[in-house]
C-alpha cells in the first residue's frame, strides 16, 4: 500500500494531464460503444420504415463516432506517453539526487553493474506504471459503470448482469491467472537465467572444452536444461490458452444472458425491440474497456516490486552532519594516514592493516605489491568514499571525517585505470576537470598527455563524440584523456593508481616523466606493480596481504635483501 | 530460400501440429459467422415477429453451444501454438549448438561471443513470439476475412464491395506508414539512444564525477537532458502512432459506412432486417483479424530479423572440417614421433594480414620447445593450428609423415593437453573441473593429479573436498590456484604432447613458485610446445623458435641465440628495459 501511495505521489504534479488522458481514454472506448450502439439503433429504427428525417440524428451519430474514435485514441496515446516520459524524468531526477547525496560505499561495491542494470530496469518498469496501470483501470471503471448504469435505467437486472460480466472478466480472471502463472513464471525466469549463464560459459570455454573433447557432452547438458525450461513454458502457454478461452466465453455468455433477460421485457413492452438490438451491441462493445486489465494487473505487480526496490535503495535517512568550517582557500599542508585498518567485507580477500604514512607537498610515495593487495581501497579511503574500521586520515591536524567530503576531494586529482569517460564529446569530458578551461588550456593538457597527434587527426576536434564510456577510443587513448582531464584539475595532491599500465613503453615513459616534472611541487601517491620509476620516489611501501611488509627508499630496500629484492628477480624473469 | 519460407517450412516440419493450429484458429474465428447469424435471427424474431423467449430459446441454446465451442477452439489453438513455438525453439537451439560446436572456437574469436549469446538466447525467444503469436495471426488474417466475404457477398453485394475495397487498405497503410515512421525514427535514433544512455552513463561514472567535484552540476544536466529526450521522443511518437490511427480509422469508418448504407436500404425496403443486422454484427469481426495482425506486427518483424541472424549463422560455411572417422593407433608417452610443420600459412578471415607465413619447423618426441616473439607475432596461431582449431591454408602439419588432418579430430585432441594462459574454470564441482576430458576418471586419479599440481593442501581446506562447487560457493581461488587446477587437468589427461601458453609473471612469489614447479613436473617426459613468457622457460628449452610477423626468424638454444645477437637478444633486452 505504501509503495502504491509513493508511486501515486509521483503522479501528483501531472494531475491535469492525467485527467485529460483519462478523459480521452473514456472518449475512445465510449466512441466504440457509441458507434455500435447508434448503428444498431439506426438499423433497427430503419426496419420500422420511418421517414428519413427521423434517422438523420442517428446517421450523424454513426458517422461522428466512426471518425472520432481513431482521433481520440491518437490524442490519448500522445498525452499519456507524454505523461509517461515526464514521470520517468522525475523518477530519474529523484533517484539521482538521492544517490548523489548518500554515502557512496554502495556505489563502489563490486556488484555495482548488477545494481545499475536493475535500477535501469526498474525505472523502465515504473515508466509504464501510469499508461498501463493507472489509466486503464480508471477508464475501465468509469466506462463499465457508465454502460451498466445506462442499461440499469431500463431494468436493474440488465445493469447487474453487465457489471458482473465486466467485473469477472476484468478483475477476477486476471487475478486468477496471475496467481496460477506466477510460480510458473518465476520458475521460467530462473531457468532462463540459468540457461543463459550456462550458454555464456560454454561459449567462453569452448576452446578448452573442445581441446578436451567434452564440448558435445557440455552442449547436450545445456540442451537438456533448455528442454526442461520449454516444458515449463508449455504449461504457461496452456494456462494462457485457458485464460483466453474463458475470457471469450464470459463475454459471450454475458451477452446471451442480457438477451435472455431483455427478450421477456420486449414481449412485456417495457422496452422496445430497438433497445434490444442496441443493448446487444453496446454490451459487446463495452468489453473493450476491460481488455487492458489483465496486462494492468501484471504491470501493477511488477511496478510494485520495482517501486519497492527503488524506494529502499533511494530513500535514506538524512544525516545532517556538521562539518568544520574552513576558509575558502583551504589546502592541507600534509595528509597523514595513521594506523588505518580496513576490511571490505568478510568474503573479500583484501584488507588493510595498520597502514601509516604522511604525504606532503613535493614528496612522492610509491605503493607496490601484487594486485588485489588493497592498494586501490586506500585511495577510496583517502577520498572518503569508504570509511576505515580503525585509524584515521588527517588533513593538517583535522580528522578528514570531520571535513565535508566535497572539500576533501577538491584537494586530490586521481588518475586510475578505472576512471570513467562519459558518453559525450571530448570537450565535455575534459571540462569535467575544470569547467572554466578555455581551448588553449585544453590543447595544453592534451599535449602533455601525448595526445597531440591523435587530436590533430580528429575531424571534429573537441566536438568529437567519444562514445559510450569512451569506448570508441583505444584503451591507451582513453587512459590518456583521463590523464589530460586530471591535469586540468590542478590540485595540490595527486593520486596515481597504475596510471600508465596499459600504454606502450615509450608513451609510458614520456607521460611518467611529464607527471613527475609537472607535479614536482605537489604530493604524489603512486600505486604501481611495475618497478620502473621507483628510483624517483622518496619512499616505497611494499604491501603484501594488507600490511606494509617493507618500507624505505629504493636503495634501502634493494640492500635489505628482503621480499622486495625477491620481487625484482621475479620481474627480471619476465619476457614481456 | 528466403527466411520467411524457411520459417514456414520449420513450422510444417512439426507434423500435424501446424495444420491443427490453423484448423482450430479457423474454426474459432469461423464460428463467429454462425454466432452472428443466430443472434440476428433471435433479435429479428423478437423485434419484428414479436416472438417470446420460449420461442427463441432453442436458438439461444444453440448460440450458447457455439460460444462454448469457440472458447474451446480458441484455447486449443493458443495452447498448440505455444507448443509449436517451443518445439521449434528446441530444435533450432539444437541445430545452433551443434553448428557452433562444429565451427569451433576460432569462429568465436573477437567480439562475436556477445553477439552469439544474444542470438542463441534472445534470438530464439523472439522466434518464439513469431511462431506463437504472429504466424497463426497472419494465417487467420488471410482466412477469416475471406470466409466472411464468401458469406456476405451472396447476401449483400454492396457491403461485400465495401469490405473488399477497405480490407487491403489496412495492410497497405500498415506497411506504408511503417516505412515512413521507420525512416523518421531511424534519423532520430542516434540522438535518442545517446540521450537514453546519458542517465546510465552518469550513474556508472558517479564516483568519477564525485571525485571531480562535478556530481551536483550533473544533476541539473540530467534535468535538461531528460526534457530534450521527452521532446525528441514525442516527435517520434507523433509519427509512429499515426499507423495505429490510420488502421483504426479505416476499420471504424468502414463499419460506419456499412451501417449507414444498409440502414438506408432497409429504410427503403431494399433489404431484410435480419440480413442487415447480421452484417452489422459481422462487420467489426471482418476487420478484427487484420487489426490484431497490426498489433502483432512488431513480434513478427522481430522474429524475422532474429531468424535472419540464426539462419545466417547456420549457413556459415565450415572450412576445413573434413571429418575423418578412421581410428588410428593413438600415440602414447612411450612412443617416438616427430611433428613437421611444412610451409604452413594461415590468415584470419577478418584480418588481411597473414598470421603465419610459410613456417617450417619440427618437433621431436620428448623434447621441450619454446615459442617467443612480440605479441601478435603468431605464437598463439601456431598453438591453435596444432590443436586443429584452425586448418593451414597452405602447407601441411605431419605426424610421422602423415597429415594430421587425416586423424579423427577427437582422437587427435586426446593426445594433446592444452594449458591456456588464462585459467578457464567452469561452474561445477572441482572434481568435474579436473576430469573435464572424461568423467569416468576415478576420484583417486583426480586426487593424484591435484597433488601433482601442488594443490593437495588447497583441496584439504575445501569444505566439501572434491565436490566443492568452484565458482558459486564463495570460495575464491587465487589466480595461481586456478591455473594449477588447469595443470591438474593436464596431469590427469596424461597426454604425450603438452601445448602451453604460459601465464605472464605475477607479483606473488609463492604462487609463482608453486606454478613453475608444477608445470615443470608436467613437462617431464612429455613433448612440450610452450608460448614462453619467462626467462627460465626459454633457458630450459631444448629449442627456441623466434617468431616475428608470422615468420620463423631464428631457432636454436638460448646460448646459440644469444650468440647470434639477433632478434632474440633484442627481445630479451627490450623486456629488461621495460622493467
Amino acid at each position: 500500500m505504501k509503495t502504491t501511495y509513493k508511486l501515486l505521489r509521483f503522479l501528483k504534479p501531472f494531475v491535469w494531464e492525467i485527467c485529460l488522458s483519462v478523459l480521452l481514454g473514456i472518449a475512445t472506448i465510449g466512441s466504440g460503444i457509441g458507434l455500435l450502439g447508434t448503428s444498431a439503433f439506426l438499423i433497427a429504427s430503419a426496419a420500422l420504415h420511418p421517414s428519413i428525417a427521423d434517422l438523420q440524428v442517428s446517421i450523424v451519430g454513426v458517422r461522428f463516432f466512426g471518425i472520432s474514435r481513431a482521433g481520440f485514441r491518437y490524442l490519448e496515446r500522445l498525452v499519456s506517453h507524454s505523461v509517461n516520459l515526464r514521470v520517468l524524468s522525475r523518477l530519474r531526477e529523484w533517484f539521482y539526487d538521492q544517490v548523489e547525496a548518500s554515502p557512496p560505499e554502495e556505489l563502489h561495491s563490486r556488484k555495482v553493474g548488477d545494481l545499475l542494470n536493475r535500477v535501469m530496469g526498474d525505472l523502465e518498469t515504473l515508466e509504464n506504471f501510469y499508461v498501463r496501470v493507472v489509466s486503464p483501470v480508471v477508464v475501465a471503471v468509469v466506462v463499465s459503470a457508465g454502460v451498466s448504469m445506462f442499461m440499469g435505467i431500463f431494468d436493474a437486472r440488465l445493469g447487474l448482469i453487465l457489471v458482473t460480466g465486466l467485473a469477472v472478466n476484468g478483475i477476477l480472471l486476471p487475478i486468477l491467472s496471475i496467481l496460477l502463472t506466477r510460480p510458473l513464471a518465476k520458475k521460467m525466469l530462473e531457468m532462463r537465467s540459468d540457461l543463459s549463464s550456462r550458454t555464456v560459459e560454454w561459449l567462453q570455454g569452448l576452446e578448452v572444452l573442445q581441446s578436451s573433447g567434452s564440448h558435445t557432452r557440455w552442449a547436450e547438458a545445456i540442451l537438456i536444461k533448455g528442454r526442461e525450461g520449454s516444458s515449463w513454458q508449455t504449461r504457461i502457454s496452456t494456462l494462457n490458452g485457458i485464460n483466453s478461452g474463458l475470457s471469450l466465453l464470459l463475454l459471450n455468455v454475458t451477452v446471451l444472458a442480457l438477451m435472455w433477460v431483455a427478450i421477456p421485457l420486449v414481449t412485456q413492452g417495457s422496452i422496445t425491440g430497438v433497445s434490444l438490438a442496441v443493448f446487444l451491441l453496446m454490451g459487446m462493445a463495452s468489453f473493450e474497456s476491460v481488455a487492458g486489465l489483465p496486462q494492468a494487473a501484471v504491470m501493477l505487480n511488477a511496478s510494485l516490486e520495482a517501486g519497492k526496490r527503488l524506494f529502499e535503495l533511494g530513500e535514506r535517512q538524512e544525516t545532517n552532519k556538521s562539518f568544520e568550517s574552513l576558509p575558502e582557500s583551504w589546502t592541507p599542508s600534509h595528509v597523514e594516514v595513521r594506523g588505518l585498518c580496513f576490511e571490505y567485507s568478510a568474503e573479500e580477500n583484501f584488507q588493510l592493516k595498520e597502514i601509516s604514512f604522511t604525504l606532503k607537498p613535493s614528496t612522492k610515495i610509491a605503493l607496490v605489491g601484487s594486485s588485489g593487495a588493497g592498494k586501490t581501497s586506500l585511495i577510496n579511503l583517502i577520498l572518503q568514499f569508504w570509511k576505515p574500521q580503525e585509524g584515521s586520515i588527517f588533513l593538517d591536524q583535522m580528522e578528514s571525517s570531520r571535513v565535508d567530503p566535497y572539500r576533501v576531494r577538491s584537494n586530490f586529482a586521481l588518475i586510475s585505470q578505472s576512471t570513467t569517460l562519459f558518453s559525450a564529446s571530448l570537450r565535455e569530458n575534459l571540462l569535467l576537470g575544470n569547467p572554466q578551461a578555455d581551448d588553449q588550456q585544453l590543447l595544453e593538457v592534451l599535449k602533455l598527455a601525448e595526445l597531440e597527434d591523435w587530436f590533430s587527426r580528429l575531424p571534429q576536434g573537441f566536438e568529437t563524440w567519444i562514445g559510450d564510456q569512451g569506448l570508441r577510443l583505444s584503451g591507451g587513448e582513453r587512459q590518456r584523456v583521463a590523464i589530460a582531464r586530471a591535469l586540468l584539475q590542478n590540485r595540490p595532491y595527486l593520486l596515481l593508481d597504475e596510471p600508465v599500465e596499459n600504454l606502450d613503453p615509450t608513451t609510458r615513459k614520456k607521460i611518467m616523466t611529464t607527471l613527475f616534472n609537472l607535479f614536482s611541487d605537489r604530493g604524489i601517491l603512486f600505486i604501481t606493480h611495475d618497478f620502473a620509476w621507483l628510483d624517483q620516489v622518496d619512499e616505497i611501501l611494499l604491501l603484501q596481504n594488507g600490511i606494509i611488509l617493507e618500507r624505505g627508499t629504493l636503495k634501502e630496500l634493494e640492500q635489505s635483501g628482503g621480499r622486495y629484492s625477491e620481487l625484482i628477480v621475479l620481474q627480471n624473469q619476465s619476457l614481456d | 530460400m528466403n527466411n520467411n519460407a524457411r520459417l514456414i517450412q520449420k513450422a510444417r516440419s512439426t507434423g500435424i501440429l501446424f495444420p491443427l493450429i490453423v484448423l482450430f484458429g479457423f474454426l474459432a474465428g469461423g464460428l463467429v459467422v454462425l454466432q452472428s447469424w443466430l443472434l440476428s435471427e433471435v433479435i429479428s424474431k423478437v423485434f419484428l415477429a414479436k416472438q417470446t423467449l420460449a420461442q427463441v430459446l432453442s436458438l439461444l441454446q444453440i448460440a450458447l453451444l457455439v460460444v462454448l465451442a469457440r472458447s474451446i477452439f480458441t484455447f486449443i489453438n493458443e495452447t498448440l501454438a505455444g507448443k509449436l513455438a517451443v518445439k521449434i525453439k528446441d530444435s533450432l537451439r539444437e541445430e545452433l549448438f551443434a553448428k557452433i560446436n562444429r565451427l569451433g572456437p576460432s569462429f568465436l574469436k573477437g567480439e562475436k561471443t556477445g553477439e552469439l549469446t544474444t542470438t542463441a538466447l534472445q534470438g530464439l525467444d523472439a522466434l518464439d513470439a513469431f511462431f506463437s503469436q504472429y504466424l497463426p495471426q497472419i494465417l487467420l488474417a488471410a482466412l477469416l476475412p475471406v470466409t466472411i466475404l464468401v458469406v456476405v457477398f451472396p447476401m449483400d453485394v454492396l457491403t461485400g464491395i465495401v469490405f473488399v475495397i477497405t480490407a487491403p487498405l489496412i495492410p497497405l497503410f500498415m506497411i506504408l506508414i511503417g516505412k515512413l515512421s521507420q525512416n523518421h525514427t531511424q534519423r532520430q535514433w542516434i540522438g535518442l539512444s545517446r540521450l537514453g544512455a546519458y542517465f546510465l552513463d552518469t550513474l556508472q561514472g558517479l564516483s568519477t564525477l564525485m571525485q571531480l567535484g562535478q556530481s551536483k552540476a550533473r544533476g541539473d544536466r540530467i534535468r535538461q537532458v531528460s526534457e530534450r529526450y521527452r521532446e525528441v521522443t514525442m516527435n517520434v511518437f507523433k509519427i509512429t502512432f499515426l499507423s495505429a490511427f490510420v488502421l483504426e480509422m479505416i476499420a471504424t469508418i468502414s463499419t460506419a459506412l456499412v451501417a449507414v448504407e444498409i440502414g438506408l436500404r432497409l429504410l427503403y425496403g431494399n433489404m431484410e432486417f435480419q440480413q442487415a443486422f447480421f452484417i452489422l454484427l459481422i462487420a467489426p469481426e471482418f476487420y478484427l483479424p487484420l487489426r490484431n495482425l497490426s498489433v502483432r506486427y512488431h513480434a513478427g518483424m522481430n522474429g524475422l530479423s532474429a531468424a535472419s541472424r540464426i539462419f545466417h549463422l547456420l549457413d556459415t560455411p565450415e572450412v576445413g572440417t573434413t571429418i575423418s572417422f578412421i581410428e588410428k593407433e593413438t600415440i602414447t608417452l612411450e612412443d617416438k614421433f616427430t611433428i613437421d610443420f611444412q610451409k604452413v600459412s594461415y590468415h584470419y578471415p577478418e584480418n588481411p594480414e597473414t598470421a603465419i607465413d610459410f613456417i617450417d619447423l619440427q618437433l621431436e618426441s620428448g623434447r621441450h620447445y619454446a615459442l617467443v616473439g612480440e605479441s601478435g607475432a603468431g605464437k598463439s596461431t601456431l598453438a591453435l593450428l596444432m590443436l586443429r582449431f584452425i586448418t593451414p591454408e597452405t602447407g601441411r602439419i605431419l605426424l610421422n609423415g602423415e597429415d594430421i588432418q587425416t586423424w579423427n579430430l577427437d582422437q587427435w585432441r586426446s593426445m594433446i593437453a592444452w594449458v591456456p594462459q588464462k585459467a578457464n574454470l567452469f561452474n561445477t564441482s572441482l572434481l568435474e573441473n579436473v576430469r573435464l576430458d572424461d568423467p569416468r576418471f576415478s576420484e583417486e586419479a583426480v586426487h593424484l593429479s591435484l597433488e601433482q599440481a601442488g594443490l593437495s593442501d588447497f583441496v584439504k581446506n575445501l569444505p566439501d573436498g572434491l565436490e566443492t562447487p568452484l565458482l558459486e560457493s564463495g570460495i575464491r581461488l587465487s589466480g595461481g590456484e586456478a591455473q594449477r587446477v588447469v595443470l591438474a587437468r593436464a596431469f590427469l589427461k596424461n597426454a604425450p604432447i603438452v601445448v602451453m601458453d604460459e601465464p605472464t609473471a605475477h607479483l606473488d612469489i609463492d604462487l609463482e613458485r608453486a606454478f613453475i614447479e608444477a608445470s615443470e613436473r608436467l613437462q617431464k617426459g612429455r613433448t612440450t610446445l610452450t608460448i614462453a613468457h619467462r626467462l627460465a622457460t626459454v633457458r630450459g628449452a631444448d629449442q627456441i623458435f623466434v617468431i616475428n610477423r608470422g615468420r620463423l626468424v631464428e631457432e636454436g638454444t638460448h646460448a646459440e641465440l644469444i650468440a647470434l645477437k639477433g632478434g632474440y637478444l633484442n627481445l630479451l633486452e627490450s623486456a629488461r628495459r621495460m622493467s
